[in-house]
């Protein structure tokens, strides 16, 4: 099972409602509760920095395989971190707190204790606490250190280029996971130029991640699979090469690509934020962009609780 | 919240045990209480009103924690904030011995100098010395084995002998000078001692980091120098020392010489000298 994102739609839409040519249908993205952190990591520059927040997050696209859900948030610079060095804020966000604080100890442990010069702070202070280095410590074979600053316990682990050190725990929160926003475009050139647009304009966002391989994702999925072993399969109702078979089919003539991205974020706010900014980045294109319509994955509303409905996203903007 | 006053009318021949003078015991009273609450004065049960004038009053905000304000010299008045598990205390003046021992939250602030056992057992809350501190502050009371577990202590004057004998956790620093074994038997903590130490520095530290600023040697039979890049711990230590001030204030600029020990007991500890 790879490659699959984490929505599905059963909705006939249309798009009697544009903005600069581009549709938007009248449907919502449906999203899901999850638990999140965030990590810090610094390191001697940014470079390192980025390495380590590169393996964290990497194989981390979708909880459907992955264990969980992660992203670079941004580039955090020198004044701001515990430290002082440059750092990286990631976000991984699970299904559980359980899967939560497993993630965070084996993509620490195995990615950023192994990344020369770096060190990992909780981002998030408020939440309930779970283990980043209170067990990773373990590594240092009884010459760890424990050191508590400003009421903080940080861990230092003799390593082989000084020593590792990591706070002993992070907060994990309630967060959401799911959002989306679905680009049906005339070509796949046009297609990933939105995606990439949308994607440039929703990293400035804060507390979002946009998880799949350079935030975009091409094989959206449906819950369930006529195979019994699958939890999940592609979602045929966006697949061009199956506009004329598929009874699910959502797509026109005039549509032969299609890409998703899928926005996970600290709260629902945030995630609207996101996905309000992917929106305007892609409409500002207009109809010459190439994006026929904007459209979102859902489960007809009745799996997750949090409902983003492309419309109220526009806000009162005049259809054109 | 209350505030109280107490001002000393004359120091009393003996000395008086005053840890039942404590900010919210006193905030939950009328000052006609506070006024009879019983001291001891040697064998004789005294009222506190004879030995202070009492004023309360409203602090200046209604949300802040309660204050008792202690007025003239109290050096004959010790266990002043025992066991103190919240509000603010401060003393205009000296205090005598066990100042803040065993307090678990609040502040206290010591205008003048303490004396010995000052801040002994700290586990959480402040305890500042404007002045001096006499011997064993921040250590550990007899026949106890933890000395300080937690909390902040800051004496900006000098500190007599023994300063964080068998420390535990928490910061404790010292502006000017510390006496002979200070930091000995450390067990963990922060210790900072801007000024000259004594002897036997360190005697026994199981592990903890000392800080000194001064220019000092370390004993080199006890201490081996290690070279090992420890820049984020650094980072992290001075930042945090730097925001209490004084001879720290620059610390976040210094660099450091790192001595793990003491090797004589296995020690995992590390003096640091800043420079």
């Amino acid at each position: 099972m790879s490659g699959t994102a984490s929505t599905d739609t059963t909705a006939e839409v249309s798009a009697p409602f544009a903005i600069n040519g581009v549709g938007i249908d009248d449907t919502f993205a449906e999203a899901f509760p999850m638990k999140a952190t965030r990590l810090i990591i610094t390191a001697r520059d940014a470079t390192w920095a980025r390495h380590a927040a590169v393996a964290a997050t990497g194989f981390a696209t979708s909880v459907i395989a992955c264990g969980c859900e992660a992203g670079i948030e941004r580039e955090i610079p020198a004044c701001e971190t515990p430290d002082g060095r440059p750092g990286m804020a990631i976000l991984i966000f699970s299904m559980s707190g359980k899967e939560l604080a497993k993630q965070v100890e084996r993509r620490v442990g195995q990615c950023v204790l192994t990344c020369p010069t770096t060190a990992v702070f909780a981002g998030i202070e408020e939440g309930e606490a779970i283990a980043l280095a209170k067990n990773l410590r373990f590594f240092g074979d009884g010459w760890q250190i424990s050191k508590m600053i400003d009421g903080v316990r940080y861990w230092r682990v003799p390593v082989m280029d000084g020593e590792f050190v990591a706070q002993e725990t992070t907060a994990v929160i309630k967060g959401v996971g799911g959002g989306n926003l679905l680009f049906l475009a005339r070509d796949t050139d046009a297609a990933l130029a939105a995606a990439q647009a949308a994607v440039d304009a929703m990293r400035r966002v804060p507390n979002v991640i946009m998880p799949f391989p350079g935030g975009v994702v091409r094989s959206g999925s449906k819950v369930g699979s006529k195979y019994s072993a699958l939890p999940a399969s592609t979602n045929d109702a966006f697949c061009p090469t199956l506009a004329e078979r598929s009874p699910r089919s959502v797509l026109t003539s005039d549509i032969r690509s299609v890409l998703e991205i899928v926005i996970d974020g600290l709260s629902d706010a945030d995630v609207a934020q996101a996905m309000r900014a992917g929106i305007e980045a892609v409409t500002a294109r207009g109809a010459e962009g190439g994006v026929v319509r904007i459209a979102a994955g859902n489960y007809g509303g009745k799996l997750g609780p949090f409902h983003f409905h492309l419309r109220e996203l526009c806000g009162a903007r005049e259809a054109s | 919240m209350k505030r109280i006053t107490l001002r000393v009318k004359h120091a009393p021949l003996l000395r008086i045990d005053a840890r039942t003078l404590l900010p919210a015991t006193l905030a939950a009273v009328t000052a006609d209480e506070i006024e009879r609450m019983p001291l001891w004065h040697g064998t004789e049960r005294i009222a506190l009103a004879d030995l202070f004038d009492v004023r309360a009053g409203e602090a200046s905000t209604p949300a802040d924690a309660p204050s008792l304000v202690f007025a003239g010299d109290m050096r004959r008045f010790d266990r002043i904030g025992w066991k103190m598990d919240g509000g603010h205390l401060i003393v205009e003046g000296h205090a005598g011995d066990l100042a803040g021992a065993q307090m678990t939250a609040g502040t206290i602030v010591i205008q003048g100098d303490a004396g010995s056992f000052t801040a002994c057992q700290l586990a959480g809350g402040r305890v500042e010395i404007g002045g001096d501190t006499g011997d064993f502050a921040a250590g550990t009371l007899p026949g106890d084995l933890d000395g300080m577990r937690g909390g902040t202590l800051i004496v900006r004057g000098d500190a007599g002998a023994r300063f964080g004998d068998r420390m535990r956790r928490g910061t404790a620093l010292v502006f000017g000078n510390a006496g002979a074994f200070a930091a000995s038997r450390m067990v963990a903590g922060t210790i900072g001692i801007a000024g000259g130490v004594g002897e036997h520095l360190a005697y026994g530290m199981r592990r903890g980091s000392l800080l000194l600023l001064g220019a000092q040697t370390v004993p080199g039979c006890r201490f081996a120098e290690n070279h090992g890049d420890v820049d984020v711990f650094w980072r992290l230590l001075s930042r945090s020392l730097a925001r209490e001030g004084g001879p720290f204030g620059e610390l976040a600029l210094a660099s450091m010489r790192r001595f793990a020990g003491d090797i004589s007991v296995d020690g995992k500890g590390e003096v640091l000298l800043a420079r």
